[in-house]
């Protein structure tokens, strides 16, 4: 959760009165749902007034967590400083086409973090779905609310990983934690590249079960 | 209706940002007119957003807040904006792939010659992953490509027409999806040919009595 650590600096109590929070030693802990809610809240606040104290609030929530990512996946403190500068002034260009219905905060943080870092890092053209393209098929309509993200119980990722057989959680965490593609972790666990992709295969179906299922149930 | 899609493995790569251009290429391609393979990417995302969520807070540096907060005077909205290409002589092609096409007039004028009327672009990538190749081919009508085989992963998105192969027929929107060892024929559509994005990695290798010259002119 982005807040543990990092609450103590910022005092909501005045302006997010549906925050549900307790004190726990130095700690305030939201519930997950509230805090998606109200780091929605923040952003609407910068995309429709460019309000910078609000906006302020939001680097302090989310800034450390996408730092610490950006680090995991190899950025020394200097580059995620300055990839972690980029990511927030996208999230101040772009704070208006933020769009609850399509995505949860932390999935838009995400692509944004994940295209800085590819941009500056790699330097090559990454091609990207254009999301106004008139060739665009209607999204499928598969349930009544069509709700983006997981639900609020839902697993932590990284106890849904925990539950997967080791050989995919490993496949998992490399994906996603070390960015490596699947010749390169073949090559490392010096196993085929088919027993790659079949594992994997098998690791997002059950990470499927595990995360989205419940939101069906 | 599309009936070949992507994989999980390759959609996964690309949500997670560790695919080589030519594969985001095919695959940003694909999921803008295939809405389940764009709805399974959301969902590795979704993981991705988890992933940060839960990643260890590393504190951030005292003056970077006021560094960011200086910035943002004089940085206007960006709203995504419309970009449909008007000269495209081709109407079927996603933005994503149009951009990557020579610009203003149209890919006809481009085309290289390959034999047997088969036509192809090699689309620059400026990749760092120097085995990973895209290029549009456009094939005619009843054509019977080599039977080739591949150092790498193959994949084929139909724009225009179609084609067949041992695994069945490919619509426009199907993807196919050719593993190393793989060996397939694949004939365009017997009416309208075939007009296709190809990415690959390392080189094709062709098989059969024409395969080392074929090889060599690296069609």
């Amino acid at each position: 959760m982005f807040l543990e650590n990092y609450i103590e600096t910022v005092d909501f109590s005045d302006k997010l009165p549906c925050i549900e929070y307790k004190q726990e030693k130095h700690y305030l802990v939201l519930k997950p749902a509230v805090k998606d809610k109200e780091l929605t809240y923040l952003i609407s606040r910068v995309a429709d007034f460019k309000d910078k104290s609000a906006f302020s609030d939001l680097f302090k929530l989310v800034g450390p967590r996408i730092k610490g990512y950006l680090m995991k996946l190899g950025s020394s403190d200097i580059v995620a400083e300055d990839l972690l500068q980029e990511v927030m002034l996208t999230v101040w260009r772009r704070s208006e086409t933020f769009d609850r219905s399509k995505a949860a905060v932390s999935t838009w943080l995400f692509t944004i973090a994940r295209n800085k870092r590819i941009d500056m890092l790699r330097k090559e053209i990454r091609p990207q779905l254009d999301p106004l393209d008139p060739m665009l098929t209607p999204n499928q309509e598969d349930s009544a609310d069509n709700v983006y993200g997981f639900k609020q119980e839902s697993l932590k990722i990284t106890n849904a990983i925990d539950q997967l057989p080791n050989e995919q959680a490993v496949l998992i965490k490399m994906t996603y934690y070390e960015d490596k593609s699947h010749a390169i972790i073949a090559n490392e666990l010096k196993i085929p590249l088919g027993t790659v992709k079949s594992r994997i295969r098998l690791a997002s179906t059950r990470l499927r079960k595990l995360l989205e299922g419940q939101i069906y149930d | 209706m599309i009936k070949h899609h992507l994989n999980p493995e390759i959609l996964m790569s690309y949500a997670a940002g560790n695919s080589s251009s030519s594969v985001s290429l095919i695959v940003a391609s694909h999921i803008t007119v295939c809405s389940k393979c764009r709805k399974e990417v959301s969902f590795y995302e979704d993981i991705g957003g988890k992933v940060l969520e839960e990643s260890l807070s590393v504190e951030t540096k005292a003056e970077t807040l006021d560094i960011i907060l200086s910035k943002l005077d004089g940085i206007n909205s960006e709203l995504i904006s419309n970009t449909i290409i008007e000269n495209s002589s081709f109407k079927n092609i996603p933005v994503v792939l149009q951009k990557m096409l020579p610009e203003g007039n149209s890919l006809t004028e481009n085309w290289k010659r390959g034999i047997g009327g088969i036509k192809y672009f090699n689309i620059d990538m400026e990749s760092v992953h120097k085995d990973s190749h895209a290029r549009m081919l456009s094939i005619p009508p009843g054509k019977k490509l080599p039977n080739h085989g591949h150092e790498g992963q193959e994949l084929t998105l139909v724009l225009e027409g179609g084609f067949s192969d041992e695994n069945g027929y490919y619509n426009v929107g199907d993807v196919a999806i050719e593993d190393e060892n793989n060996i397939h024929t694949p004939i365009a559509d017997s009416e309208e040919g075939c007009l296709c994005l190809v990415v690959y990695e390392g080189n094709l290798k062709f098989k059969g009595v024409f395969g080392p010259i074929l090889n060599f002119l690296k069609i």
